[in-house]
C-alpha cells in the first residue's frame, strides 16, 4: 500500500516538474533565428543570411489582421528613423496570395521588402516550442515582432517579452536603441 | 483503489494540460415558429475570455467580420439577422478603435416559414464565421458548425 503511494506521488511530482520546467524557460530567445528563403512582393528572393551583418526587425503579419495594421504606419515609420544606422524591417505575411498582400502594400506604402511565406512553413518554424500549444504551429507568431542581432540572434520577441500590443513599438524602438548603443561603444 | 486515484491523477494533469482550441462557442435551443410569419430565434454565442472577435460591422475593409450562414430552403427563409450592438476595443498606442464582441452575446435570426410547410420538428444546419484576437496577438479566421433546432407550427 505505501509502496504503490509513493509511486504515484513519484509520478505526478515528475509529471509536475516536467511541465514547470518547460513552462520557466524561455525558449528561441538568444538563439540563432531560424534560417528562410522566401520570394518578396518586388519578385526578388530573400534570405535571412542577406542581412546578416545587420539588426533586423521581422514583423509576422496577414492583411486581415487588425493589429498588425494598426502597427503598420509605425513600422515603416521606424524604418525610415533606424535604416541608417543598419537596422533592417521586413514583414513576412503569412498564408496570404501575392495579389491580396500586394494591396496591403500599397495601401501602407511600404518601403521594406514584404515576404510572402504561401504555405506558413516560416511562421511555423518561428512558433517556440511549448508556446500556445493549442494552436496550429503556423498561426502563433501572428502579429508578432522580432528583433535580430547581427550574427542572427534573436534578442526581442513581442510574444515572450510583452503582454500587451504596442502599435507605436515602443518596447522595439527601445530594445534596439538599447543595442544600437552597446555596439557603438568603443 | 489505487488504481483508480492514479487513473485520476493522470486524467487531472491531462486535462490541466490539453488546451482548449475553442475561442467560440454556440448555445442554441429548440425554438417554436409558426408558418407564415416571421419568428425571433436566438443564437447564444460565447467568446472565451480574454478574446475578442470582430463585430458584424467592421471599421475597416481589409478586417474578418463575423457573420451567420443558416442552411435554408425555398420554404424556409431567413427574413432578417439581427447581431448584438458592438463595444469597442481600443488599439493601445492609438487612437482608433475595433468593433469587437467578447463575453457571451445572442444572434437573432427571423425565420419565416411558408405556410405550406408541414409541422413537425427540423435541424438547420449552421455556420458562424469569425476571427479572433487577444490582448497582443490575431488567430486565423475559424468556423463554428452547429445547428438550429426548431419546430415548425402551424399558424391558427
Amino acid at each position: 500500500m505505501k509502496a504503490n503511494l509513493l509511486s504515484i506521488i513519484l509520478l505526478v511530482s515528475s509529471f509536475a516538474s516536467y511541465v514547470l520546467c518547460a513552462q520557466s524557460e524561455q525558449p528561441m530567445l538568444g538563439q540563432i533565428a531560424p534560417s528562410f528563403k522566401l520570394p518578396g512582393l518586388d519578385e526578388k528572393m530573400y534570405s535571412l543570411e542577406q542581412f546578416r551583418g545587420k539588426y533586423v526587425v521581422i514583423h509576422f503579419a496577414t492583411t486581415w489582421c487588425p493589429f498588425c495594421n494598426a502597427e503598420a504606419p509605425y513600422l515603416e515609420q521606424l524604418y525610415k528613423d533606424y535604416k541608417q544606422k543598419g537596422v533592417q524591417v521586413v514583414i513576412i505575411d503569412v498564408k496570404e496570395s501575392k495579389e491580396l498582400v500586394s494591396k496591403l502594400s500599397q495601401k501602407f506604402n511600404f518601403t521594406f521588402p514584404i515576404l510572402l511565406d504561401e504555405d506558413g512553413a516560416i511562421s511555423t518554424s518561428y512558433a517556440p516550442e511549448g508556446v500556445l500549444p493549442d494552436l496550429p504551429r503556423d498561426e502563433v507568431p501572428l502579429a508578432s515582432n522580432l528583433i535580430l542581432d547581427k550574427e542572427g540572434n534573436i534578442r526581442f520577441y513581442s510574444l515572450l517579452n510583452t503582454t500587451n500590443f504596442d502599435a507605436k513599438l515602443t518596447k522595439i524602438k527601445q530594445t534596439l536603441d538599447e543595442l544600437l548603443n552597446v555596439s557603438e561603444k568603443p | 483503489m489505487t488504481g483508480r486515484l492514479l487513473i485520476g491523477l493522470i486524467y487531472l494533469y491531462a486535462g490541466n494540460m490539453l488546451p482548449s482550441v475553442d475561442i467560440v462557442t454556440i448555445h442554441t435551443r429548440e425554438s417554436i415558429v409558426y408558418t407564415g410569419e416571421s419568428n425571433g430565434v436566438e443564437i447564444g454565442v460565447n467568446v472565451k475570455e480574454g478574446y475578442h472577435i470582430q463585430a458584424n460591422s467592421v471599421n475597416d475593409e481589409s478586417l474578418i467580420p463575423t457573420t451567420l450562414e443558416i442552411e435554408t430552403n425555398e420554404f424556409l427563409t431567413i427574413s432578417k439577422k439581427e447581431f448584438p450592438p458592438s463595444k469597442q476595443f481600443k488599439l493601445e498606442g492609438t487612437d482608433s478603435f475595433l468593433n469587437v464582441y467578447d463575453g457571451k452575446f445572442q444572434v437573432k435570426l427571423f425565420l419565416d416559414p411558408d405556410k405550406n410547410v408541414p409541422e413537425g420538428k427540423y435541424v438547420l444546419a449552421a455556420r458562424l464565421h469569425y476571427q479572433a484576437c487577444d490582448s497582443k496577438r490575431c488567430l486565423f479566421p475559424r468556423i463554428v458548425d452547429f445547428s438550429i433546432p426548431i419546430e415548425v407550427k402551424a399558424k391558427k
